[in-house]
């Protein structure tokens, strides 16, 4: 945009310059030659002009505008997604939609950056992100982030404009939702050595997402995550990350009601009646990736790479039942729970969950890729088959495989998955009628 | 079942695998503003003997270059100062590869002040002050008393990150730095400002005077040459460079084989600029 800009006050300032004088020679015509001095003063004006365009240009060449728009068709298998497992609630079988419309302000100041980050669709206009970086060291060796940002993980940060997937795998959307959340990251990105290039990220968030209503309370969420690559050399045609994370928080249940799952069942739990905060709905989970770059094949790149994550989270829980009642002791035989009779209207259930995802992926050239993900995700490990009695204790696996072709700016993604489900007592057999096929339509500016 | 998802990928593989395949016969060139001249030179010497290969170059900047090469839009990025590891972890991400970096040809950052300019020396150190803006009279640094008007290049030139890094050692740029679109720019206002000082690429160095460089305030003040850029002593000299997303392959492998070949090589010393 800046060079745009420049090169139409550049023209602009030549056509004047030209019809100055050229207007000059006309009046030089007629009664009086316009003097050197005349035509020099023309030009020292013209000049003082640039100079005051440039300055406002350069004001402008620090704000950068870049985003991208994302249109396309959704088609499911049935009207109803089974276990609300459709991206949208409303039962359709298919659909146009703007799935993605961002916008993204970014303005840059010394050692500082900006970003206001909306993304507008058909549903309305949320703040995707709106943070502060501070560069503390050169070549972003040391950042400080603060706002609403993405939370350190490697499917979240990659863009949704650059993932292979049309969407990111469940256990990402679960332990991450809304990928962004609001707190203060410190980015330390040390260079040491050409091909080992480790990156710690710490940060503290408040924990219910970006878009939730904000958490306040005493209790912030932690996450820490450790990427490096192996040492292989720049030059290798094999390259390879592996990292780690960990993510430590929880939020206070103020209600009466705290279920988790003992013994395959869902049992109401809390502790004592003596304060406000009956008990912490802990949001742990640890996680480990790679991935994996070979430059091999004379047709193009080809990427496998996956991540485990095993945790717990809290969610809306389902009302407790009756066989929630009685006094459940810990593996040392002392009441390390009290149980209560009555369950409250909004309990607060923990589960225990697990989840990975793994991809491959073949690029053709830079103009085209085809891709093949699986992703499965157990929303309650303590409990399978018959024990499995709602939506949220069900365990998913998504079978997705499509293709991308790039032509400048755009990209056309043709998309299907395939979701399996574990035999349920809830309805669940081993294939639903649930799979989606998605073409969507990318333009990124 | 089985037959709608057979159905769906050959769909899928068919459609991808034609657009994949498709010949190419047109190769764009994009980056670096420093280069925009010898990488004109060389696609038009290198067209000249294979009419078979179209070759478009534009320049932009280095950082415009490697984001073009980053989505898509160039095959070749010309760049005065090597890929980030952010930009090579980008690259990796999207193609599977860190990129493929080829040094191309040397280059002396070179201080260009006016031919009247009674200063022929400068150090490291005090065109470090010079570009911070503690240094704002040339008496300072033994010439006239006169304001020191600075000119530099916008940060997406690579000449502006490298300079950045080995001259200001990484600090920032003063605020009376007045940016300029690319190093003929700089040149043109160096050569009409008698108290002008700019930097860019020895290739342009035309209508202005060099100045030398030396290390330490005291030290032997040192020219851009062949040699002392070939043997390291000239203070700020760089390589240039060409990134490719992956190993090159067809025509793009015979054109960047090409460059780095004596014949190519021949082309960087007629531009101006240091070969390997």
């Amino acid at each position: 945009m800046g060079t745009l800009i420049r090169k139409f006050l550049v023209l602009s300032a030549l056509a004047g310059l030209s019809i100055g004088i050229a207007h000059a020679q006309q009046e030089g015509d007629g009664t009086e030659p316009t003097s050197p001095e005349e035509v020099q003063g023309d030009v020292e004006t013209i000049k003082e002009r640039m100079d005051l365009a440039e300055g406002t240009l350069e004001k402008l060449t620090q704000l950068k505008i870049s985003g991208y728009i994302q249109a396309e068709w959704q088609h499911f298998d049935q009207t109803t997604s089974p276990q609300g497992r459709a991206l949208f609630s409303d039962p359709r079988r298919n659909a146009f939609l703007i799935r993605r419309g961002r916008i993204k302000f970014q303005h840059r100041s010394s050692w500082l950056t900006a970003v206001l980050y909306p993304d507008i669709s058909e549903r309305g206009v949320v703040l995707k992100e709106a943070y502060v970086d501070f560069g503390l060291l050169p070549d972003n060796e040391l950042n400080i982030t603060v706002g609403s940002f993405n939370r350190p993980n490697y499917e979240v940060e990659i863009s949704s404009s650059n993932r292979e997937s049309t969407e990111r795998a469940q256990v990402t959307r679960a332990f991450y939702p809304d990928e962004r959340d609001l707190g203060l990251m410190a980015t330390y990105y040390p260079t040491i050595a050409e091909s080992f290039t480790p990156k710690l990220q710490v940060g503290l968030f408040n924990g219910g997402g970006a878009t939730a209503a904000s958490e306040v309370d005493p209790y912030k969420d932690i996450i820490a995550r450790l990427t490096f690559p192996l040492p292989l050399g720049a030059e290798s045609p094999v390259q390879i990350d592996l990292g780690a994370s960990l993510y430590h928080g929880g939020i206070p249940v103020a209600t009466d009601s705290l279920l988790e799952t003992v013994d395959g069942k869902t049992k109401l739990v809390f502790n004592d009646a003596t304060g406000d905060l009956r008990g912490l709905g802990n949001r742990k989970n640890f996680n480990v990736e790679g991935q994996i770059f070979l430059d091999l094949l004379p047709i193009g790149g080809t990427i496998i790479k996956g991540e485990v994550m095993t945790g717990s989270r809290p969610t809306a829980g389902t009302a407790a039942t009756s066989a929630s009642v009685g006094i459940t002791k810990g593996s040392d035989g002392k009441d390390s729970i009290r149980i209560v009779p009555g369950a409250a209207a909004k309990p607060v259930q923990v589960r225990n969950q697990m989840g990975y995802y793994g991809y491959f992926i073949q690029n053709f050239g830079s103009s085209a890729q085809l891709a093949l993900k699986y992703d499965y995700f157990d929303r309650n490990t303590d409990m399978e088959g018959a024990q499995v009695t709602s939506s949220g204790d069900v365990a998913v696996g998504v079978l997705g495989f499509g293709g991308s072709v790039f032509v400048g700016n755009a990209r056309i993604t043709l998309w299907h998955e395939i979701p399996t489900t574990e035999q349920d007592s809830f309805g669940g057999a081993e294939d639903l009628k649930d799979n989606k096929t998605t073409v969507r339509f990318q333009y990124k500016f | 079942m089985r037959k709608k998802l057979t159905f769906l990928l050959t769909l899928i593989t068919a459609c991808i695998g034609l657009y994949a395949f498709m010949p190419v016969d047109v190769i764009t060139v994009k980056g670096s503003d420093t280069m925009v001249i010898l990488a004109q030179k060389w696609a038009e010497t290198y067209q000249s003997k294979n009419s078979g290969v179209s070759i478009r170059v534009t320049g932009g900047g280095s950082g415009t270059g490697i984001s073009a090469l980053i989505n898509g839009t160039t095959d070749i990025c010309n760049s005065s100062r090597p890929m980030t590891k952010t930009e090579k972890q980008q690259l990796k991400n999207r193609y599977g590869s860190p990129g493929v970096e080829v040094r191309v040809a040397k280059d002396g950052i070179t201080i260009y002040v006016h031919p009247s300019n009674g200063v022929s020396k400068l150090s490291i150190g005090q065109l470090k002050g010079i570009y911070m803006g503690t240094i704002t009279n040339w008496s300072q640094v033994g010439g006239k008393n006169a304001r020191i008007i600075v000119y530099g290049r916008e940060n997406s030139s690579g000449t502006y990150a490298f300079f950045k890094e080995h001259v200001l050692g990484g600090y920032d740029f003063g605020g009376s730095v007045q940016t300029l679109p690319g190093t003929a720019a700089v040149v043109n206002a160096v050569a009409k400002d008698p108290n002008g000082i700019g930097y860019g690429g020895f290739g342009y160095a035309k209508g202005i005077k060099v100045c030398q460089v030396s290390t330490t305030d005291g030290g032997a003040g040192i020219m851009p040459s062949d040699q002392t850029i070939n043997n390291g002593s000239y203070p700020i000299s760089r390589y240039l460079y060409i990134y490719l997303k992956n190993r090159p392959t067809g025509a793009l492998k015979s054109y960047v084989d090409w460059i780095i070949s004596a014949e190519g090589q021949s082309v960087v010393k007629k531009t101006g600029y240091f070969p390997l």
